[in-house]
Order: C-alpha cells, then sequence, then structure tokens
C-alpha cells in the first residue's frame, strides 16, 4: 500500500497499460474480427465474416458460415474458383497451430450462396499439393468442373456444417478462446501454387471467432412447507380461511352441550347452544412434487381405556367402548359411519377442501374433484360436495375417529404441489342416556409430510 | 512477462470462482425426500423419520441432518430452532446407505452427523430413523432440516448431494363438549323406548260395573345418566265424581269383583288381562306394590320404578283397574295421575 502512495502515477501507467491490453484481449475475445492475411502476392478477399452456430468449446455438429448472409464476402480477383482452403489456427498470422479439439472432420454441406458458378464443391481427404486433406483442421474443397469466374462485387457466402469445435486447452482451459480460419482460393482443384493461370492461389483472407464459456443461470428454489391447524367460522369451500397460516388462529372447536336427542356437529352455535361457531382447519402450502399427506393422531389423555376419544380428562374408563356409562364417548373407529343421535358415537370429518387461496394459481374446486387436497377414504364427509352444517351426517358419509394413539391415521393427501389449501374438519358427537355429565375433551396431533 | 503475471493474478480468481461455481453446480440433489414425525406438537419428545434417495455412487462417508428456523439451502444462514434439542436422540434404524453412527463430536443440538466408514454411496431410497427428539418449541412454525451427503466421515469439505425437507410444529387441537345431567322421562298413552315419540294423554275406561273391572294403560320411558339412577314417583288422587270416590288400594290386592278399587302396576297381568312387563336395555324395574302381575295398589306419592344405577331407557306399562260395587253413586268419575322423576347428580 505504501508503494501505491509513492509512485502512483508509475502504477496508473502500468495499470493502464495492462488494462489496455485486457481490453484487446476481452475484445478479441467477444466479437468476429476482421483480420488480413499479409500475403503479397495475393488478392485480399474482403467483407470476410464467419459465424458459428454455437461457441460453446468441443460442441459438434457446429455450422460455419462465411460471409454473414446478408452482405458476405468479396473476392479480391476475379477469378474461377475451382479449390479452397480453410485452415483453422491459433494465430491470425504467422505460422499456423491448430488449436487441439476442432475438426473438420465430419464437415458437409457446402452450400453456396450467390456464386457465378454454383458448382459444389466436394471435400478433398488427401494431402495434395498445398492442401492437406488428412489434416481435420484443414478443409479442402475442390470443384474441377466450375468454369465461370467469380466476380468482385458479389456477396460470396459458404455454409459448412459439422464441424467440431476447439476445446479450450489452448487458453489455459480458459473457455473464451480465440481461433482463426484461414482462407485460400485456387484456380484450380488440385490446390497447386506458385504457377501462372490455373496453377495457383488466387485470393485469402482470415476470419477469427471464438469459444466462450456457457453463461449459465442459476437460481435455486427451496423447498417450501407451511402447515397449520386452527379453527375457522367457514362452512362452505369457496370463502378464505386466510390466506396462509399466520391468518389461521384457534386451537379448539366447541361443541357445546350435547344431548341424545341429536347428533351435534360442528359449527355449535354459541348462542343456541354453547358452542364456539367454529370448525377445525388445516391449511396447507408446499411445494413438494412428489406428493404431501396430512394424518392425526389421538393424543392419549390420562386416566385409563379409550384415550384418545372425547372423555372427561383424566378419567377412569372401562377397556370396552361399548360401554355407555364411563365418561368416555366411545369413538366412532377407523370404519366411517353415520351417526345416530343417542348412540353414543364421536367423529371426524372432512366437509370438503376449501380452494379459495388456490384458484389464483391452478384451478382448484372441491365440488369439481379439481382440489390438489384431497380427503382420503374414511374421511370423505359427503362424496362429490361440501357438506355444510350437520349434512355431512344426514346426507353424506358420516365420521371417523381413530382414538388409540402411536399411529398416525392419513386424512387427506396431495401427489403434487398444495398452495394454502385447507381442509375444513367437522367435529360430530352423541352421548347416550347414560353417558355421565361433564365436560368432556379430546385432543389431536396433526402432522403434515411433504415428500419433495 | 510482468503483464502475463499480473493478468494471471486478475484471472486465477475469476477462474477460480467459476471453478467453484462449477464444483457447487455437480452436486446433485436427493429425491423422494421427506421427513415424518410421530408428533408435531411444538415441544414434544418425538420419532423424527428421514428418507431419500441418494442420486450419486459418490463416496459418502457421512450425512449432514441440519435443523434450521429459516431457509431450506444450504447456503444460508441457519439458526437453530428455539427449542429444538438433538442431543438426546438416538439413531434406531437405518436402511438403503447403512452403516452410519451418529458423530457425537461433531453433531450438535440442531446438527445431526452421521458417520461412517467411506464408502460408495448406492442409488437407493434410504431411510434414517430417530427417536428421543425434541421438537422445536414454536407452534405453527416451519423447521428445515438441510441434508448433505459428505465424501469425508466428518461433514466437512465439499458435499457430493443435498436436499432439504421440512416439518411444521402445531398445537393440539382440541374438542370440547359438555354432557349436561339427563333424567328423560315421557309419559303417553304410547311412547317410544327412547322417549323419542310420545302420543295421547287421556284414558277411558268406560262404564264402571259391578260385574268385573275396568282396565286401561298408559306408558312412560325413562333413563338418565345419574350415577344414583332414578326413582318414579306417581302423584295424584284416586278416581272421584265430585265427594264421591273409589277407594284407592292402599296395599296391595288382586281385583275384587264387587269391591270398590283403584289400583295400578307395571307388569304384564292376566286377571284382568292388562298390561306389559317393562322393555328395554335398562336397569329400571318397579317397586314393591306396583312389581307383581295381577296385584295392584295405588297410593299418591309412592315409589312406583327406579333405578340405582345410570340407566338406558326403560319403557314400562301402567294399568289401571277400577272395580266398583252396587252402591257406587253415578257420576262421571275421573282422575289426573302426574309422574315424576328424580335423580341425583
Amino acid at each position: 500500500m505504501i508503494k501505491h502512495i509513492k509512485t502512483p502515477l508509475k502504477k496508473f501507467s502500468q495499470k493502464a497499460s495492462f488494462l489496455g491490453a485486457s481490453l484487446a484481449v476481452v475484445a478479441a475475445a467477444l466479437a468476429p474480427v476482421l483480420l488480413i492475411t499479409p500475403q503479397a502476392r495475393a488478392a485480399q478477399i474482403t467483407n470476410r465474416s464467419l459465424t458459428i452456430s454455437t461457441a460453446v468449446p468441443s460442441a459438434t455438429a457446429v455450422t460455419y458460415t462465411i460471409g454473414d448472409g446478408t452482405t458476405g464476402f468479396k473476392f479480391g480477383t476475379s477469378h474461377v474458383v475451382k479449390g479452397m482452403k480453410f485452415e483453422v489456427c491459433n494465430t491470425a498470422v504467422g505460422t499456423c497451430t491448430h488449436p487441439t479439439g476442432f475438426s473438420w472432420a465430419a464437415s458437409g454441406g457446402y452450400t453456396l450462396t450467390n456464386w457465378q458458378d454454383a458448382t459444389a464443391f466436394t471435400k478433398t481427404t488427401t494431402n495434395t499439393n498445398d492442401c492437406d486433406g488428412t489434416n481435420v483442421a484443414i478443409l479442402c474443397l475442390g470443384r474441377g468442373a466450375a468454369s465461370v469466374a467469380e466476380n468482385t462485387s458479389a456477396f460470396h457466402k459458404i455454409v459448412i456444417t459439422g464441424a467440431v469445435n476447439p476445446d479450450n486447452t489452448n487458453c489455459s482451459s480458459n473457455p473464451n478462446c480465440s481461433f482463426f480460419v484461414r482462407m485460400t482460393t485456387y484456380d484450380n482443384s488440385t490446390y497447386t501454387t506458385g504457377g501462372g493461370a490455373g496453377s495457383q492461389a488466387v485470393d485469402n483472407g482470415t476470419v477469427a471467432s471464438s469459444t466462450v464459456q456457457t453463461l449459465t443461470v442459476n437460481a435455486a428454489v427451496a423447498e417450501v412447507l407451511s402447515f397449520c391447524i386452527g379453527a375457522t367460522t367457514v362452512d362452505d369451500d369457496t370463502t378464505s380461511v386466510g390466506a396462509t397460516c399466520s391468518a389461521v388462529t384457534g386451537t379448539a372447536v366447541d361443541l357445546g352441550t350435547l344431548d341424545t336427542s341429536t347428533v351435534t356437529v360442528s359449527p355449535v352455535s354459541s348462542v343456541s347452544n354453547t358452542g364456539n361457531d367454529r370448525n377445525g382447519v388445516a391449511m396447507l402450502r408446499t411445494n413438494a412434487a412428489n406428493g404431501s399427506t396430512i394424518s392425526y393422531d389421538a393424543i392419549q389423555d390420562t386416566g385409563s381405556n379409550q384415550l384418545g376419544t372425547l372423555r372427561i380428562p383424566g378419567s377412569t374408563c372401562n377397556a370396552l367402548d361399548t360401554t355407555l356409562t364411563d365418561p368416555c364417548i366411545r369413538a366412532q373407529g377407523s370404519g366411517q359411519g353415520v351417526f345416530s343421535a343417542g348412540v353414543e358415537r364421536f367423529g371426524m370429518t372432512i366437509a370438503g377442501t376449501n380452494c379459495a387461496n388456490a384458484t389464483t394459481l391452478y384451478s382448484c374446486s372441491y365440488g369439481s374433484s379439481t382440489e390438489h387436497l384431497q380427503p382420503s377414504a374414511s374421511y370423505i364427509g359427503k362424496t362429490g360436495a361440501f357438506c355444510a352444517t350437520n349434512t355431512c351426517n344426514t346426507t353424506g358419509n358420516g365420521f371417523a375417529w381413530v382414538q388409540t394413539g402411536g399411529t398416525a391415521t392419513q386424512i387427506a393427501s396431495s401427489s403434487t404441489v398444495v398452495a394454502d389449501e385447507a381442509l375444513i374438519l367437522k367435529f360430530a358427537a352423541t352421548p347416550s342416556i347414560t353417558t355421565p355429565f361433564g365436560a368432556y375433551a379430546a385432543k389431536a396431533d396433526f402432522v403434515a409430510v411433504p415428500t419433495y | 512477462m510482468l503483464k502475463l503475471k499480473k493478468a494471471l493474478l486478475i484471472l486465477l480468481p475469476a477462474m477460480l470462482l467459476i471453478m467453484q461455481l462449477s464444483s457447487k453446480s455437480q452436486a446433485l440433489h436427493l429425491t423422494n425426500h421427506s421427513v415424518k414425525l410421530s408428533s408435531a406438537l411444538a415441544g414434544a419428545t418425538a420419532s423424527h423419520d428421514f428418507q431419500f434417495t441418494y442420486p450419486s455412487t459418490n463416496v459418502v462417508g457421512s450425512v449432514m441432518l441440519e435443523y434450521c428456523a429459516q431457509g431450506a439451502l444450504l447456503s444460508m444462514t441457519c439458526n437453530a430452532p428455539a427449542g429444538l434439542d438433538l442431543t438426546g436422540a438416538t439413531l434406531t434404524s437405518q436402511t438403503g446407505n447403512t452403516g452410519f453412527t451418529i458423530d457425537a463430536v461433531n453433531s450438535t443440538a440442531n446438527k445431526f452427523i452421521l458417520t461412517r466408514v467411506p464408502l460408495a454411496g448406492v442409488s437407493t431410497l434410504s431411510t434414517y430413523n430417530f427417536d428421543n427428539i425434541t421438537n422445536p418449541s414454536g407452534a405453527n412454525t416451519t423447521t428445515y432440516v438441510r441434508i448433505a451427503t459428505y465424501p469425508t466421515t466428518d461433514g466437512s469439505g465439499p458435499d457430493n448431494d443435498e436436499g432439504a425437507v421440512a416439518f411444521a410444529t402445531v398445537s393440539p387441537f382440541e374438542v370440547g363438549a359438555f354432557v349436561p345431567p339427563f333424567i328423560k322421562l315421557c309419559v303417553g298413552i304410547t311412547v317410544a323406548n327412547d322417549c323419542s315419540s310420545a302420543s295421547g294423554s287421556g284414558i277411558d275406561l268406560g262404564i264402571l260395573s259391578t260385574g268385573g273391572p275396568k282396565f286401561g294403560t298408559s306408558q312412560f320411558a325413562v333413563g338418565t345418566n345419574s350415577i344414583t339412577g332414578y326413582n318414579i314417583f306417581s302423584l295424584g288422587t284416586t278416581i272421584t265424581s265430585g265427594n264421591n270416590a273409589i277407594a284407592a288400594m292402599s296395599t296391595p290386592d288382586v281385583s275384587r269383583r264387587g269391591t270398590n278399587q283403584f289400583g295400578m302396576n307395571l307388569r304384564a297381568n292376566t286377571n284382568p288381562a292388562v298390561g306389559a312387563d317393562p322393555q328395554g336395555g335398562g336397569t329400571g324395574i318397579p317397586q314393591t306394590g306396583y312389581d307383581t302381575p295381577n296385584t295392584f295398589k295405588f297410593h299418591d306419592g309412592d315409589n312406583i320404578a327406579s333405578s340405582n344405577l345410570p340407566t338406558d331407557y326403560n319403557k314400562m306399562t301402567a294399568s289401571y283397574i277400577v272395580n266398583i260395587n252396587s252402591g257406587q253413586p253415578s257420576g262421571f268419575y275421573a282422575t289426573t295421575i302426574t309422574y315424576l322423576a328424580v335423580g341425583q347428580f
């Protein structure tokens, strides 16, 4: 740092010099460049350009277009072109070192545009005079039948297919690596030079190109999961329960006062009964493309027997759930069923999948079965339709509840991503005449498992 | 030469960056990856069962499972989820690419390093199940578990393959309900066994005669969740017409032709043929004086039926008989009987 302060001008000068050199290298790397090969006895091909179909190092089946198709190149001398040589080199001038990896071996096409003599060129694969067709970096094209002279005013183009780009060995593995194609025309098809008319090279010129590194744009979409359980007053499949999980609140559904004369189904009025007007809700958002499941596991209460059903907390119940005089309301079990008033049962079902949040992202309608998050068998409140109020019981499939703990019971699944779809959970209970009075509770642990 | 060196000094970092980017992009992504919790309750002690498919056969000496409060990407800062504790966890089972143990040295409260002797991985679904993990304490929060495999045995150096899974911790969801004290009694000429229906409120015994009893029936059903059961009382007077009364059967007796009698019981009788025995699955039974076929009684306020347990419904049929003697004054005789159920809660 001190040195820089002491000799700022010198350092700047050195840096500027180097910067200029760097810019020159970069410019050469990035753009096709017109370069003129100074051969005194030959005329220059002008308006030269080279377009390659891909600049990826070592790319195969690459198309090389000499002449840009709009203006093309012009011959410096009007002559019958019976032979052409395209030699690929690391430098524009001087001794030609062939770039590693380049090959004309599989080349073909040689399509001509705007030539005065349209006779097709064919590849010479032998080492003939000035053109070594055995070298993969040298392309020798001949057409002995040509008879019409190419003029110096027309724009010419030739398209060569099947080339293999150089690798980046010659540039110390830097993929931004320049290379040059030296072109020579002959008035004979045997690539003879040094003679008179009919035995000489006529025009030449060099075009440049470069392989470049592949620009890759990377982005990562992380695994996403948002899952919540709560309570909602929503009792349909189209009214949003909240845009996201942050808007879902509550941890309880209150079924109010049960009576033997009816099957109580959430939501239970807080006015006419002593409920809390709420259904349960389980909302899921995930980009797990391999699907997701939602399961519940009845939390085991203290006390004894039937620990996961609707029960007076801490109480002792009979081992047989058919006993109707203990303070445990009989769980429906894994098999779904419609409840009858006064026949002691407790259960849960899914009234439907609320799609309100998902419809902006994909087609989602519970009635049309286009929801991604679909209730599982035994938890479909009503086939083909949302069951509001108590219709999951009166006209639906009823309820189920597995009260044994330890093994989660799946209630819904998706085979693909889910955008804040919400299961509307309905709970139902009815006591028998002998069900002991008191405050009953059941608790569940809901688990979402996305597979990414 | 000097310029070449300087050029290298400038280009080298860029080349290294390119190489680094290139190296990073070679990490393959795990597939079919998930974590399943035995309990999603915040703060609960749970098992966490991981599964994922190794996408490559690179040598694997360790697997990292890092729990983070935010972000699934390895490149992001990882903050340990509050409350999470892996220190007491055990690796209970593993399948697929196996042979791992928990690296106690390099594992932390929010990170497992599973280690083994480096072996070529198998591109197959593998599972790793852990017990005794304390879940994060936040409810309705998402925790990400970043997964990476390494050729080293301690989770150091560039990873082979990577991915992430996520789980959400929730509050326990509760369903509450209140069962009130029940004592359900219904009365009518006919009632349903469970009191779901009842009809009729009057009995016409026709014209009384000295030649034999006139009789009729009514029904009641009763059930309760009182732990001491219930008692049913019949309240009322004997059958009267103004000041003229037909004597009630104050003690149990059979039907006697030509004798003033008004009585009832709750059994199926043959003399006269009237009534029915109690029905239903409950434990209620007729009480003494009203429980013997062909024997009748009526006394205001008598306990005529009871149960000493919570009981399902019983439907009982009350049979009424009236006999008169020849001196009984004519008139329109009637009475009203009320049934009262009493339970103790």
